[in-house]
């Protein structure tokens, strides 16, 4: 970690992992959902992927995931790829971790215990260990407590330690997730609409913590409140009817024409809702 | 804020009892328990007579199967009709080996659990693909589907007689009621610390994580169906040993121990004790083996025909079943545990309260999560 802060950014030497996406293409029956889709997002990089709804934001990272499979095209993240033989559960072996749309905590674990399983993929204690109860086992445990810990007074929710996900405001919950997510320390993580659900004051909290894990992990951001995008990412990629019709700074984007006409039709002159980052530019 | 958070609600109600702190170590802090529950139980087999020294190994033995019941529905979300099969399978195992072979007892017992993990194993697979009704469906066909083997090859099996079973001699004049009372309480204990320590460990938790949410947990690194497929042998693990200890009270091994109603009750009982916990397992043991007895004299008492007193156990079973949903819907487990805490004012508990909104931290400073 404090490597990465001394040295420039690992990927300009070739070292970094990037995500690789290349020609990909899903469909779903007779809909094409990704149409020849190829992008990039190098390690530290935070990248957007912006698009109406429909375009194919969600399907992508599904294939990521490996909860979706892909028809043709090539995943690759740090050179292994990531569409044969690829399991949800490999994912965190790889450095990438996501967060779920919504929340997706444990509803019966505690949110301490929702961020110890953040790091389930780490712990290598054995099951004959874990049946004795041996110091094999509880050692981990108690290690695995304590980063989550840690990683709850960061994120100011250490008082909600021990209640369940459900009895907990919405921000609480969101951040509970992001540090599940978190606490497996990826190179890359995924983020579904983090902010959906969040009030503006949470949301420029979002934002600093998102850019703040920058130099450490790169970012592939899906999100429809387009200042929160615009402010926080590196790059934007814009879908549209599975097909990537931008890619580049925020800048670009915003005066790209094409992306206008995608999110507003007709009426590109009609701003509504949270649409509203493109006319203040 | 005037208000304590809840943390510190919970150290101001109840320090006095915080303070006598167990050790934080599973093993130790289970052994503690499980010694406990040796002095206790040793006062109790010794004061007891003969019959009910008989009882409380049955009861030892139904925590064991409700034990790991538990376990499979209560901590990782899968139902099963099928444990009183498992049960079976261990039970046959042992009955097998004690008339072939001349094993030691302690190997026969371990060769029951093996035999019915294995089961576990071959059943648990495509269960994994299968959740609610469909999974209790197939595990019921498991438990239906069972008996008739031992029907057809009755020469091995022993047919409607069964295969007998032998306790090891007690050691010196310990009388046997006694003497089998104590291997199972002890098997009952040795498999309580075993999966308490389990519980509290990283395979604990990813059984909770898996029942909660499959996709969410498979996003954390879990392996979902080699999770759930562990959960399976090991519940078949423990009703085996549980079958192995029913042959033990009984005396014979056949079909007619093993009925279809034998998983259903375990079911029943689990869910009355308290769906995932393993101290309620302990109540789910004690109605399974008291309210036959107590619907029996209750039949008497009103002198019913014999008729109606063979189904009079399940009326009862069924309404307090009913009772207890309505009134604890976690189980007797759960509903003492809502009066300790409501006794002990204790907030301390994971969701007993919904923190004032006002003392949220959030919306201030952004909080980057740097070590």
């Amino acid at each position: 970690m404090t490597a990465a802060m001394i040295e420039p950014p690992a990927f300009t030497k070739g070292e970094g992992k990037t995500l690789l996406v290349e020609g990909l293409s899903v469909g779903f029956g007779g809909l094409l959902a990704l149409d020849q889709v190829s992008m990039t997002a190098l390690q530290g990089e935070i990248v957007g992927v912006i698009g109406p709804n429909g375009a194919g934001k969600t399907t992508l990272f599904n294939i990521i995931c490996g909860f979706v499979r892909a028809d043709s095209g090539q995943v690759s993240y740090g050179g292994s790829s990531l569409l044969e033989h690829h399991h949800p559960h490999d994912l965190t072996k790889l450095g990438i971790a996501r967060t779920l749309q919504g929340v997706g905590l444990f509803a019966g674990l505690t949110v301490l215990e929702n961020v110890m399983s953040g790091a389930q993929a780490g712990l290598r204690c054995d099951i004959g260990s874990a049946f004795l109860g041996l110091w094999r086992s509880s050692r981990e445990e108690h290690r695995v407590a304590m980063r989550a810990r840690i990683l709850l007074d960061d994120f100011g929710i250490s008082a909600y330690a021990r209640y369940l996900p459900a009895a907990l405001p919405y921000a609480i919950q969101k951040r509970a997730a992001l540090a599940r997510a978190l606490i497996a320390e990826p190179s890359l993580l995924l983020l579904d609409e983090p902010a959906s659900g969040l009030s503006n004051v949470e949301m420029d909290d979002l934002a600093a913590m998102i850019r703040g894990l920058s130099p450490r992990m790169g970012v592939l951001l899906v999100e429809h409140h387009m200042d929160l995008v615009m402010s926080v990412c590196d790059r934007l990629i814009v879908l549209n009817f599975g097909q990537v019709i931008a890619d580049g700074t925020p800048d670009s984007i915003r005066s790209n024409p094409e992306v206008a006409t995608a999110y507003l039709g007709n009426e590109v002159h009609e701003s509504s809702g949270h649409l509203q980052g493109f006319d203040d530019a | 804020m005037t208000q304590p958070g809840p943390a510190d609600h919970a150290l101001d109600n109840i320090s006095w009892l915080w303070r006598l702190r167990l050790p934080t170590q599973p093993l130790l802090r289970h052994l503690i328990f499980a010694l406990c529950g040796v002095g206790i139980l040793y006062l109790l087999t010794s004061l007891l007579s003969p019959y009910n020294d008989y009882e409380v190994g049955e009861i030892a033995l139904y925590v064991i199967a409700l034990a790991g019941l538990s376990l499979l529905t209560g901590m990782n979300g899968q139902i099963s009709l099928g444990n009183g099969a498992f049960m079976a399978v261990g039970a046959y195992t042992m009955a097998l080996l004690m008339t072939h072979t001349q094993l030691n007892f302690i190997v026969e017992l371990l060769a029951a659990i093996g035999a019915a993990a294995v089961m576990g194993l071959l059943i648990g697979i495509p269960a994994t693909r299968l959740k609610g009704p469909y999974l209790a469906g197939m595990t019921l066909l498991f438990a239906l589907a069972l008996p008739p083997i031992a029907d057809k090859w009755s020469t091995t099996f022993g047919g409607d007689q069964g295969l007998t079973t032998t306790v090891p001699n007690a050691p010196g004049n310990i009388n046997p009621e006694e003497w089998l009372a104590w291997i199972q309480i002890i098997g009952a204990l040795i498999t309580l610390v075993l999966l308490a320590n389990l519980i509290q460990s990283r395979f604990g938790r990813s059984f909770r994580a898996v029942r909660d949410d499959e996709i969410a947990a498979s996003l954390t690194g879990i392996h979902v169906a080699r999770t759930k497929v562990l959960a399976f042998v090991i519940s078949a693990g423990c009703a085996g040993l549980a079958g192995g200890f029913l042959g033990l009270s009984t005396g014979v091994v056949n079909t007619g121990e093993f009925p279809l109603t034998l998983s259903i009750q375990l079911l029943a009982a689990m869910v009355l004790g308290g769906t995932g916990s393993l101290m309620g397992m302990l109540w789910g043991a004690v109605l399974l083996v008291y309210l036959p007895q107590w619907s029996t004299s209750l039949s008497g008492y009103f002198n019913l025909g014999s008729g109606a007193s063979a189904y009079l156990a399940t009326i009862i079973f069924g309404a307090v079943l009913i009772v207890v949903m309505i009134a604890a819907p976690t189980g007797i487990q759960g509903g003492l545990r809502w009066t300790w805490r409501h006794i002990s004012g204790s907030m301390s508990r994971p969701g007993a309260v919904i923190p004032p909104v006002s003392e949220l931290p959030g919306g201030q400073s952004p909080h980057v999560p740097m070590r």
